[in-house]
């Protein structure tokens, strides 16, 4: 079948949203995936943006920022960030969501803050000092990470990407693992999944460290295990995804009007 | 009635040397880059820049060397246009002339 390494990637993200979940986006290929799921199979499924565009659907392709025209034209309500992180992600009504990752670690860290030269990472040296490469920061991920039922990582796999531990916490994982989340009293469940062009990736239910849990057509165990940086454990049970049946590649693809998945 | 509607070269002149500005909009959507275009013009220097997701209008104030601290969430172009150039330009290197103050 003809798709893309992004295309199965968003589909496979897609299929983790199940119908009726209260569920908040970021751009690109998060948004791609949650609104090909609510054509594909949850319709009712409420979807809303960090910037407070809520119950809406994409317009004329995929939106290129959090509010503008594509993903605003027909929301249901149009609030703020106040609204949509301070209230809806915060109070722990959000079921379900979406967010990338410039470094991400073993337990589900991830980095978009910086990248310092090694062995000068605020970690290492006990300070902050100005990383080598300033990034965007997190956004509303660091909410979404701390208040979200559950939330599912999207990356591409790179093993400069993958890091033992990463150089900055920007939007908290599982922290060093355990129930981490619970001595720091997060409210959310913490990432269910990290899925990237390769592969899928699952926490173990008591270490939180993440295990490769499968992999697509075509990748393998062997070739994602080379794009980890960290030394990745494989489930015995290890499986391929399916692949894209043709009723969701439609489906994507209708979401994705103006093909920016096909290219890549 | 108190008229509010002034001319870019007013309002700009209203922006004093290490004023807190407060930037609207999102990344690079419905974002005052014209204002910002107009300040590059006046000699306002070592402006605080802050705003949940800032994106291209202060970019470029940080371009110019006239912001000298940002506060946000978000500070970037958004979606492919990526990394905001003019921030990286003034906080990264050996000597830094801006400061990030990251919340979220």
């Amino acid at each position: 079948m003809d798709y893309t390494k992004n295309e199965m990637m968003a589909i496979a993200t897609g299929r983790e949203f199940s119908d009726g979940e209260l569920a908040i986006f970021g751009v690109g290929l998060s948004m791609l995936a949650g609104f090909f799921a609510q054509r594909n199979h949850a319709p009712n499924m409420i979807a809303f943006t960090e910037g407070g565009v809520y119950g809406s659907t994409p317009v004329g392709g995929l939106p290129w920022g959090i509010e503008d025209n594509r993903i605003s034209a027909n929301a249901t309500s149009f609030t703020n960030a106040i609204d949509a992180l301070g209230m809806l992600v915060a109070s722990g009504r959000v079921d379900n969501a979406v967010i990338g990752a410039a470094q991400i670690d073993k337990y589900g860290n991830v980095n978009t803050t910086g990248i310092w030269a090694d062995g000068t990472q605020p970690w290492k040296v006990g300070k902050y000092t100005l990383p080598r490469v300033r990034l965007n920061g997190s956004g509303g991920a660091n909410e979404i990470a701390v208040g979200a039922k559950k939330y599912i990582i999207m990356a591409q796999h790179e093993k400069k990407r993958f890091v033992e531990k990463v150089d900055y916490i920007s939007s908290p994982g599982y922290l060093n693992g355990g129930d981490d989340r619970k001595k720091y009293g997060f409210p959310g469940g913490g990432p269910s999944a990290i899925i990237t062009n390769l592969g899928i990736l699952r926490p173990d239910p008591v270490t939180k460290e993440f295990y490769l849990d499968a992999y697509f057509v075509f990748s393998s165990v062997e070739e994602i295990i080379e794009n980890t940086g960290w030394d990745l454990k494989v489930s015995p049970n290890v499986k391929m995804v399916p692949e894209p049946t043709p009723e969701e590649l439609e489906n994507l693809r209708a979401v994705d009007e103006t093909g920016s998945l096909r290219t890549k | 009635m108190y008229e509010k509607v002034m001319s870019l070269n007013q309002a700009t002149d209203l922006i004093k040397d290490g004023m807190l500005l407060g930037i609207g909009g999102n990344g690079m959507h419905r974002t005052p880059t014209i204002f910002s275009m107009a300040l590059t013009q006046k000699p306002v220097k070592e402006l605080k820049i802050c705003g949940t997701a800032l994106g291209l209008a202060a970019d470029i104030l940080f371009a110019t060397n006239q912001a000298d601290t940002a506060y946000f969430g978000f500070f970037g172009l958004e979606n492919e246009a990526g990394l905001a150039p003019g921030m990286r330009k003034a906080m990264e290197g050996a000597e830094p002339k801006a400061r990030a103050i990251e919340g979220s």
